[in-house]
């Protein structure tokens, strides 16, 4: 009878509050980022090194849009007012690969605390240097077949990746001290979820177009979609 | 660097020019065009022009692991921190590391590698043209005055030993031989006392100096080196004009030393004398802002011991602002009165006369650039009226220099110079030149240049050889070792 | 057993004197060391490191002109001269070697300044920098270097030379005329010019020429530059870190050491 009473009870205290959590007033922004063009191929530039296997040309800053959606792929969108906080996750390492001579992801976005992982997947050297402004995150050599090195990224902001050896290769990192971004898919769609309702900036950065703020009303609960487009001419310096 | 000390040496310019007849130049600019083409040619596409590699030698680099721009912006031209090591007695700025770089303690006696306090610098122009507007004016020694251009290297050999002695205790000696002047000997030499009663509350210079080692312009650290001027043997007259920094020269026609000689009105003299002996203390008691100087000499051009009783005596106060990002500047005034250091002919004899000099000067860095220029006035006083009838007893010179670096291995160097000539009234001729040097370092410490000197005044009437030199063309090397 | 008790009484004695000696050499860190240390640096640091420590002294720019190296930026650079992993601050033993060897060619030794003094510009540098206060660095674990090369050490340092593609920057025999670097790629964090170190001459050597000195600048790399760090690729195998080292001293002549 006892241990009936208090499993009852117990789930009489911990239901209700299951419920709201289930029920929580919290949104989802859906949404894709477009970008009116022109879309640029980018700029061409000469394969310094191993061209045998990286090939002898390759195209930097480029701006990828889908040609159907008009969707911006590659765009970091983050919401850094939202006050929800974040729910306690482990959180896998953040890879970073050289592959095909070339950074792969171009974009990783992360939450200060978790690991980058260093990989290369290529038969030439890579000399994998991150830095933030003028403080080197870390500077290592990856040759072939190397085994991954793996850093955590204490510092929000934009770490520019790059490979000494190859100097057309280009990425980016940026890291976060919540949870709330997403990085646009080929689409130009991307999804930030556990929002608070009301009115939040909406912060959009692309690495070469700069950044661009948006304000966006979220309802109560539930999915908010919206389409954001990102100005024509927007000065790609203001990062 | 160049003595170019006074007397005027008679034996200097009467060199007999016979082989000049195929070295003729057909025109200024051809040489000009020729020259400077020429010497790209040789370098370009030889050397990495961007980025430095640490070569480094002479004395003070040797003895400090350095490379010659931690101290110089180009040598011999001192960037801040070299001239904050000068004044310290060759000694780290901030430090009295005298008694203990690179020394060798020895019982009680403690040296330094010899190689540690030495330095030898060899330059000269290879090549030298001239350009006149009147060739072989009557009054000129044959072959002086023409169009010609003329073979030279060496022609200043330098060595020299500096260093610290023991802690606040510095020695310089310098030799030089100088080709175009005949004359070998010593240079400047004195020794120092440094950090006297405190830091840099005083700092005694001993010797043979250049007053003007500290001020914000330093005679001796010019880009566009000195041309010495050629005089007629018999009559001392300028035939052919010199090219130095006038602010710092004599721009007297017609004074006389103490001796007797003539005064080159080129030589730089006084306080912007190249060397004088005598006893200096500076110090900057207040901080790095302000710095005094102040100094006794024997006298103007007085080569060894005083003819007379009278000393000279200089003083000098320099403002600086440096702590801003790259830059640094200063500000500085001198006084400079002499006592009986010169003497003007009266007609029948040499009269003592005074000869005072007043000057200001400013310099300012900036990353590649380096401005600098000082205004000097003269005057002769305490002369008998009778002996001043003829003579203009004022005069003044202003010089303005700028120096950038355009790429790291490439100097351009512009200088202005301009005399108001005194002195006597038949003789004197003012003089304005306009100079423009582009120097590559093949190493850092190998040099080569070309230089162009053009007369401002070239346009104007006359037959005296300010006017009548309308061009200068020098390609030469300088090395230091 | 009473002379025993006194002997080591003795060693006792000794050993805590120079225990305190050693500790009152170093000034406590605090507000008067950093004073102090600033009023050493206005006199000796300010004229290239500048008046806010920010590398840009009115002689700053003299000492590399239009190419690296500048003079370091105290208040938010990477140190490039360290005993720790890439990315890490140096220690503050790190710092007291530089100043007390200087950086040939570049910085002069401050051997001069005594002991106490060095510190305390230690001292006032790190203040300069807020991460100071925030990162602990840690040095890596620096091992005693074999007395001699193995038979094969120099032979293996060949092999791992190519391995790890030093060529590149450092050249086919180390003279610092690699395809890289001879095409001026080589960039440094100011995006200045730099040039790789010529190996064949060890007294240019900014991170210093000992056997220990080269297995560090391996293992951190020289943060700033292109030069990387190789700890994690001599994870677990530091002997062949050794064979590296013989063989870069080979290349100046030197004798494995």
């Amino acid at each position: 009878m006892k241990p009936i009473l208090l499993t009852v009870t117990l789930c009489v205290m911990l239901g209700p509050s299951a419920l709201l959590r289930a029920e929580s007033p919290m949104s989802t922004l859906v949404g894709r980022i477009t970008y009116p063009g022109p879309i640029e191929s980018g700029q061409v530039v000469a394969v310094t090194r191993d061209s045998s296997f990286c090939g002898t040309t390759t195209a930097i800053h480029t701006v990828t849009v889908n040609a159907k959606t008009r969707g911006l792929q590659g765009a970091v969108v983050s919401i850094d007012d939202n006050t929800v906080p974040a729910t306690d996750l482990p959180r896998r390492p953040l890879v970073l690969t050289n592959t095909r001579c070339a950074f792969s992801p171009r974009i990783v976005v992360g939450e200060v605390g978790q690991q980058l992982e260093i990989r290369n997947d290529d038969p030439v050297m890579h000399n994998t240097h991150i830095s933030m402004g003028p403080r080197t995150f870390v500077n290592v050599a990856m040759i072939p077949a190397s085994r991954p090195v793996e850093k955590p990224l204490k510092q929000p902001g934009i770490y520019l990746v790059q490979c000494d050896a190859h100097k057309f290769m280009r990425a980016t990192v940026v890291a976060f001290t919540h949870p709330f971004f997403s990085v646009t898919d080929d689409t130009g769609a991307f999804q930030i979820a556990q929002l608070t309702p009301g009115e939040h900036l909406v912060t959009v950065w692309h690495d070469t177009l700069g950044t661009f703020q948006q304000r966006v009303t979220i309802p109560a609960r539930g999915e908010v979609t919206i389409t954001i487009e990102y100005p024509a001419h927007v000065d790609a310096n203001k990062k | 660097m160049g003595r170019h000390r006074v007397p005027v040496r008679r034996n200097r310019v009467a060199i007999e020019r016979e082989k000049d007849t195929d070295l003729r130049t057909h025109s200024i600019g051809a040489t000009i065009v020729q020259t400077v083409a020429g010497l790209f040619v040789v370098i370009s596409g030889t050397y990495d022009m961007s980025v430095q590699t640490a070569e480094a030698i002479p004395a003070f680099a040797r003895k400090y692991a350095l490379n010659c721009t931690t101290c110089h912006t180009a040598p011999p031209q001192l960037n801040t921190f070299g001239e904050r090591f000068l004044e310290n007695g060759y000694q780290l700025p901030g430090t009295e590391d005298g008694g203990i770089t690179g020394k060798k303690n020895l019982g009680d006696l403690s040296l330094d590698d010899f190689a540690h306090y030495t330095g030898v610098r060899l330059r000269g122009n290879v090549l030298r043209a001239h350009n006149f507007k009147q060739q072989n004016p009557p009054g000129a020694e044959s072959g002086t005055v023409q169009n010609k251009s003329e073979l030279g290297f060496p022609e200043v050999f330098s060595l020299f030993t500096a260093g610290t002695l023991s802690k606040d205790m510095g020695v310089f000696a310098e030799m030089e031989s100088n080709l175009e002047e005949g004359a070998t000997g010593i240079e400047r030499a004195f020794i120092t006392f440094n950090n006297v009663g405190g830091e840099n509350i005083a700092n005694i210079r001993i010797g043979k100096l250049d007053p003007s080692a500290v001020f914000s312009f330093s005679t001796l650290r010019q880009q566009l080196e000195f041309i010495g001027e050629s005089t007629n043997s018999s009559t001392d007259a300028v035939q052919r004009a010199g090219l130095f920094p006038l602010a710092t020269a004599a721009k007297f026609y017609g004074l006389r030393d103490r001796s007797g000689a003539v005064i080159s009105p080129y030589a730089p003299s006084l306080y912007n004398a190249v060397a004088e002996t005598g006893v200096e203390v500076r110090g900057r008691p207040f901080g790095d802002w302000f710095m005094y100087q102040v100094g006794v000499l024997n006298g103007s051009n007085e080569g060894f011991g005083d003819s007379n009783k009278g000393k000279d005596f200089y003083g000098a106060i320099r403002l600086d602002y440096a702590r801003s990002a790259n830059f640094s500047a200063s500000l500085s005034g001198f006084a400079y009165l002499g006592n009986s250091n010169a003497t003007v002919f009266d007609g029948t004899r040499n009269v003592d006369a005074n000869w005072n000099r007043y000057g200001a000067a400013a310099h300012l860095r900036y990353k590649m650039l380096d401005l600098h220029g000082m205004y000097t006035l003269d005057r002769i006083t305490h002369a008998p009226t009778a002996a001043l009838s003829n003579f203009d007893t004022t005069a003044s010179g202003v010089t303005v220099a700028l120096d950038a670096y355009v790429t790291n291995r490439t100097l351009l160097s512009l200088r202005y110079d301009n005399m108001d000539a005194g002195g006597d009234l038949t003789q004197r001729t003012s003089q304005t030149f306009a100079g423009m040097q582009i120097k590559h370092y093949l190493r850092s410490n190998v040099a080569v240049y070309a230089r162009h000197d053009l007369n401002l005044r070239r346009a104007e009437e006359g037959n005296a050889a300010a006017r009548n030199l309308r061009h200068a063309v020098f390609v030469g090397i300088d090395i230091s070792y | 057993m009473h002379r025993r008790v006194l002997r080591y009484l003795a060693i006792l004695m000794v050993t805590g004197f120079c225990a305190t000696t050693a500790q009152a050499l170093r000034p406590k860190d605090g507000r008067d060391t950093i004073t102090e240390g600033h009023r050493i640096y206005d006199r000796a640091c300010v004229w290239c490191h500048g008046t806010e420590g920010k590398g840009d002294g009115p002689s700053g720019w003299s000492i590399g002109r239009y190419a690296a190296p500048r003079p370091r930026d105290f208040t938010a650079e990477s140190y490039k001269l360290r005993s720790t992993p890439s990315g890490e601050l140096p220690t503050d033993q790190d710092l007291f070697r530089t100043i007390t060897q200087g950086i040939p060619g570049f910085m002069p030794s401050y051997r001069s300044l005594n002991e106490q003094e060095r510190w305390q510009v230690i001292a006032y540098l790190k203040s300069l920098n807020p991460a100071f206060e925030q990162e602990q660095p840690t040095p890596i674990v620096l091992p005693s270097p074999p007395l001699f090369p193995s038979g094969n050490g120099i032979t293996n340092g060949r092999a791992l030379y190519a391995k790890y593609e030093c060529r590149t920057c450092h050249g086919d025999n180390g003279a610092g005329d690699g395809p890289e670097s001879k095409a001026g790629h080589l960039r440094d964090a100011h995006n200045l010019p730099i040039t790789a170190t010529d190996l064949t001459d060890p007294s240019s050597f900014k991170n210093g020429a000992t056997p220990h000195d080269l297995y560090r600048s391996i293992m951190t790399g020289l943060d700033g530059t292109p030069m990387p760090a190789y700890a994690d690729q001599f994870a677990g195998q530091e002997e062949a870190a050794w064979d590296l080292v013989w063989y870069l001293q080979s290349l100046s002549g030197q004798p494995g050491r």
